[in-house]
């Protein structure tokens, strides 16, 4: 390979920390360019685009419902979740939800941005719990959705 | 080649790994230490190319494990003639999840070097090179969608060489992470203070000598299938593309290009790679003529 020889040191590692600041810039611009409203953020609506055109819909009446910490009712549950970007990323929820109490299985919506989990027995997680694990496993849970509610 | 102490950048993004003489017995004894961890239960590292960290990581005591194998051919070094040199390494990475946003990675590498010296003769050393502790702490995180986020995490850490004589070299970084549907990207800066180090060149193949080393890398990760996921999707392919710099405080900088494919299924995935040079002034050490990767992730 051809040597290209720099003028100085101090000139060579300008060139690199220009080269470093472009590279962090344009990535920057193009997350800030992308970012819509924040999820986790209060507010009127709580909106956040899904895969190809799948919309999480939520009202800020759906995030504050987050909060409650009575333990759900009902034998299943269907959980709205943003930014789980990837299949391995949704191995993160997998494993968090299924150490809270009396959750007996997990399957994970990619394409609708949603996991559905049962429940077995007595006990059940209470919606902050569920908004605490997801958030634990590094993904923002938006909505919650139980079938007697539907 | 001597027993010596370098610096060392962090074992997955560096072009070579500092190394040790070390027994067969020693690294067979690793290999088997690690390939009984890969029974312990892993968690996520997604979107992350093999070169470039990514802000994603284990949630809170989940384990991840990965493993990349690595050739680089390397040609001459002007510092002592040597004419080229072909390193075969394993990179053994185990990702701790220690709580929410905050995890730990320990890089622990194995290597076997083929040198040919300026005499023409040949030189095989197989080696034990140096521990790697990073923490990595996401500071900021926004999910905007069913798929899309952008994340930022500080990293920092220390390289242990536990050589013959004790020497520590701290390193800071910072990475970004950006998912919009099909396209992500992560943008890392890292930077290596030497503390300790020896005037000796030889085995530097890139931020392993006595100057300090910034590196600075871009990925782009790209799903090439499915085009859009549906209830049914499982895994997902990609095509990467790195930009790979390596700066030092000696003036040498190098800029390398890393095509590749990487599959994630929901437990496991795997990835290949390759690496070529599109810049270098460099003038301490050997050159990379090319590389070629492959890893693999269990998730269980």
């Amino acid at each position: 390979m051809k040597r290209i020889t720099s003028p100085t040191p101090s000139l060579a590692m300008s060139k690199t920390l220009t080269l470093a600041s472009i590279m962090l810039a344009a990535t920057l611009l193009t997350a800030c360019q992308s970012s819509g409203t924040n999820a986790t953020s209060p507010g009127q609506a709580v909106s956040g685009k899904a895969e190809e055109g799948i919309t999480h819909q939520v009202v800020k009446a759906d995030v504050d419902s987050l909060t409650e910490t009575r333990p759900l009712v009902g034998s299943a549950a269907e959980l709205w979740v943003n930014g789980m970007a990837c299949p391995q990323c949704v191995s993160n929820v997998d494993l968090a939800l299924e150490d809270l109490p009396g959750v007996a299985s997990t399957r994970v919506d990619l394409g609708s941005g949603k996991v559905y989990v049962t429940f077995t027995g007595d006990k059940r997680p209470s919606p902050y719990q569920l908004r605490e694990a997801v958030r634990d496993a590094g993904n923002t849970l938006v909505k919650l959705v139980v079938p007697s509610a539907k | 080649m001597s027993n010596h102490t370098r610096i060392a950048l962090p074992a997955r993004t560096r072009a070579g790994i500092t190394p040790r003489r070390a027994s067969l017995f020693t690294t067979l004894t690793c290999a088997g230490a690690l390939a009984g961890l890969a029974g312990l239960a892993p968690a996520a590292l997604a979107q992350e190319a093999m070169y470039t960290a990514s802000a994603t990581m284990p949630g809170p005591g989940n384990t991840l494990i990965r493993t990349q194998s690595h050739i680089f051919r390397f040609g001459s070094d002007p510092t002592d003639g040597t004419r080229n040199t072909t390193v075969y390494s394993v990179w053994n990475t185990v990702q701790l999840g220690l709580a929410r946003d905050l995890s730990l990675t320990i890089d622990a590498p194995v290597e076997v070097e083929n040198t040919t010296l300026a005499s023409g003769q040949h030189d095989t050393n197989t080696k034990v090179p140096d521990v790697d502790f990073t923490f990595k702490y996401r500071f900021y995180r926004s999910d905007t969608g069913g798929v899309d986020t952008t994340r930022a995490a500080l990293l920092g850490g220390v390289k242990l060489d536990t050589g013959g004589e004790f020497n520590a070299d701290p390193h800071l970084g910072v990475v970004l992470t950006q998912v919009s549907g099909r396209h992500g990207w992560n943008a890392e800066l890292h930077y290596t203070l030497t503390t300790g180090g020896t005037e000796d060149r030889l085995d530097n193949f890139g931020g392993e000598g006595t100057a300090d080393a910034l590196m600075y890398n871009l990925a782009y990760v790209y799903r090439l299938y499915p085009s859009a996921y549906t209830s049914e999707s499982t895994g997902a392919w990609y095509a990467t593309a790195e930009i790979n710099g390596l700066y030092e405080t000696n003036s040498d900088n190098e800029i390398h290009f890393s095509p590749g494919i990487m599959y994630e299924g929901r437990r496991f995935g795997f990835e290949v790679m390759g690496k070529l040079p599109i810049y270098s002034d460099v003038n301490n050490r050997a050159e990379l003529d090319w590389a070629i990767g492959m890893g693999f992730r269990l998730l269980f």
